[in-house]
């Protein structure tokens, strides 16, 4: 199974640059998501490997050939389309066996496969139903069996699964995690949710507006995002950023702002030295403010003033949405057991062990 | 500009008494059974006016002599049956029907393809659909000029033997040579046609999404592949109900054939072989017999054509 390579890749429409400088290795067997806001550029790097769109500039390699100018049924790739893309006037072995039939299998051979694959994904009672007669769900499995049964060497799948509703999402997420495990081959995946890229993807590649924001683990993008837009992208709710200074005082580097002043720890204030006396962007995660009685034992805050506006119990946990001072508003998830009730004016624990820093010119992490 | 006004006056004049009439008398009960029909009933009393009752009269003239005197039976088919030129003009409709029909499809399908992959798509289909516009009769008076013969030596002042004699060639008589002759004519058939097969065709072939195409693609067929185990099959409805009525115009082909040779030297048609008994010949009986025979003709391609417009699509 061979690895996928984007070297530098443009794609320009007339004006519009829809993806610039693109430069990604994808190992085999990896599960890359591709995630991003609408128009980042995502299904375009999809749509450039499956061949469906060429490349202004840059190379793509499949392996070690290029494949630049290889039509897409010579790449050894098969794609999930959003819209499932099933052809509606085959029934849904039709719908698997056609690719066979075109690379020229012989009768027994199709069934056989087709056979196999739609037992892996539960189809074995619908083979002779049209499109037409299958729920959503059904249809998307069918989406998924018809690439499986062509045993290419990269999947690609664009947002695959944003026309099922929660349940059967959370469903198909595991399925898809699972064919990924069994079948050994390289998945390229794209999303617009999160939620997806978190649970799915091996790794993880952030994109905006054409750009590669950063490329890296679920966890290491979650725990040290490489600028502000990955640190608002990804968690939900999304990270709180204040705007203040970094001072120092008392021989340690604090950030302060007009509604809260939070000690750095000491690990990373060495590496802050040179944004004494300048402004900085805080970010902060919901999940580290806390409710003061139901603190972890050892955890070393800072207090946090505001105003209660708004809470959402999810059960689990509790979302609570604050105002400290004139305009700066902030979120925090906190203990489920929490009785903090609207319009309090309260008192909360920031970690600060966990606080980002960005730049406010270049919006990079400082680290 | 006055019938006008008093005729569609008229109508919502009828339409808005018979409402009030119905309102102001029927029981409550009634009412709703009552109404539907007070609207209905004056499309129904034309329809029948206009159609049922003459396809009945003519069916029963079709039974009855020359002069509509005395019932023969169905002796007046069984001439016609056995008339060589009836058959003569059974044998080109079906000529016409193949040609017309197969020829006006494919092409306008082909161009419906092809058309959708150039970024100047709207100039072919414009003139590809330009004689749509243009009646039966007046293309017919078209294609004369381009048909026209002279004896060799003379001027040209046809189209094609202009060419042709320019080339060095004798001049043809399109319209008088028995090999050809049928075939020039259905060529102005196929002219006017398909610029409507390819417009309902390009509608239908716009109609598939594009990422069933690019599917296709990735799982491997060409364009030749793509065109007929997806394009064709997805619009195969389409295609049918173009085909149907292509053919219900063709089986009713008068224009062209009496204007063009008057269905002399071999190139008779049902229609104009109609034309000729009734009011050449004067024989009603034969005359409604024919349309008879092309009224039992059309009935199945009717039933086809309605039931493909009841479900427009089979997806």
């Amino acid at each position: 199974m061979p690895s996928v390579t984007f070297k530098s890749v443009t794609k320009r429409y007339s004006e519009f640059v829809a993806l610039r400088d693109l430069d990604i290795e994808i190992g085999d067997r990896e599960f890359l998501v591709f995630v991003g806001p609408s128009g980042c550029g995502k299904t375009t790097t999809l749509r450039l490997l499956a061949g469906l769109d060429s490349v202004t500039a840059g190379d793509i390699y499949i392996g070690d050939r290029r494949v630049n100018e290889l039509a897409s049924r010579d790449r050894d790739i098969a794609m999930v389309f959003q819209s499932y893309a099933l052809y509606p006037h085959m029934t849904v072995y039709d719908n698997m066996a056609f690719s066979l039939e075109l690379q020229g299998l012989g009768r027994g051979d199709i069934q056989q496969r087709v056979q196999r694959a739609a037992q892996q994904m539960g189809l074995e009672d619908l083979l002779h139903r049209k499109p037409k007669d299958l729920s959503g769900g059904q249809r998307q499995r069918v989406a998924v069996c018809r690439a499986i049964v062509r045993n290419p060497a990269v999947f690609l799948m664009d947002e695959p699964l944003s026309n099922l509703d929660a349940q059967l999402r959370v469903q198909a997420r595991t399925e898809i995690s699972r064919l990924h495990r069994e079948l050994k081959s390289t998945f390229i995946y794209v999303t617009h949710d999160q939620v997806e890229a978190m649970t799915m993807g091996t790794r993880i590649a952030i994109l905006n507006q054409g750009v590669l924001q950063q490329i890296d683990t679920p966890q290491a993008i979650y725990s040290s995002p490489k600028n502000k837009f990955v640190a608002g992208f990804i968690g939900s709710p999304a990270m709180n950023f204040f705007d203040g200074a970094l001072v120092e005082m008392t021989d340690q580097l604090w950030f302060k702002s007009d509604a809260l002043s939070l000690p750095l720890p000491p690990t990373t204030s060495a590496q802050c030295q040179r944004y004494v006396g300048q402004r900085v962007i805080c970010g902060l995660r919901p999940e580290d403010i806390h409710d003061r009685c139901y603190l972890p034992p050892g955890m070393v805050t800072a207090p946090l003033k505001g105003t209660i506006t708004h809470t959402e119990s999810m059960g689990h946990e509790v979302i609570v949405y604050l105002t400290l001072g004139d305009e700066q508003s902030c979120v925090a998830r906190v203990d489920r057991r929490s009785t903090l009730t609207l319009g309090d004016r309260v008192e909360l624990a920031v970690n600060t062990a966990v606080l980002h820093l960005f730049d406010p010119h270049t919006e990079e992490a400082i680290s | 500009m006055l019938a006008i006004l008093v005729g569609s006056g008229g109508v919502v004049a009828l339409f808005y008494g018979a409402n009030a009439l119905v309102e102001r008398f029927a029981p409550g009960r009634l009412k709703g059974r009552i109404l539907p029909w007070v609207y209905l009933a004056p499309a129904l009393l034309l329809l029948v006016a206009y159609l049922v009752i003459p396809t009945v009269l003519t069916v029963y003239v079709s039974l009855l002599d020359a002069r509509s005197q005395s019932f023969v039976g169905f002796s007046n088919y069984i001439s016609l049956f056995a008339d060589p030129s009836m058959g003569e003009a059974f044998r080109n409709n079906i000529f016409w029907l193949v040609g017309v029909t197969g020829v006006s499809v494919s092409l306008g399908l082909l161009i419906a393809v092809l058309a959708d992959r150039v970024g100047y798509e709207p100039l072919p289909k414009t003139l590809i659909f330009l004689p749509m516009a243009i009646s039966f009769v007046g293309a017919s008076v078209i294609w004369k000029f381009i048909y026209a013969f002279r004896p060799a030596g003379t001027a040209q002042i046809g189209l094609l033997n202009g060419v042709i004699t320019s080339l060095g060639f004798e001049p043809v008589g399109w319209l008088v040579e028995r090999s050809l002759n049928n075939f020039a004519l259905i060529a102005i058939m196929i002219w006017l046609q398909t610029g409507f097969c390819m417009v309902l065709l390009s509608a239908a072939v716009k109609g598939i999404p594009q990422e069933m195409i690019e599917a296709a693609r990735i799982d491997g067929a060409n364009e030749v592949q793509i065109f007929w185990r997806i394009v064709v099959p997805m619009i195969r409805s389409t295609i049918l109900v173009v085909s149907t009525t292509t053919v219900l115009l063709v089986l009713k082909v008068f224009d062209i054939v009496y204007v063009m040779t008057a269905g002399n030297q071999g190139t008779e048609v049902i229609a104009s072989r109609m034309f000729k008994e009734m009011f050449s010949f004067r024989h009603y009986g034969r005359g409604s017999a024919i349309a008879v025979m092309l009224l039992l003709a059309v009935i199945p391609i009717m039933v086809v054509n309605i039931r493909e417009f009841r479900q427009p699509t089979t997806r």
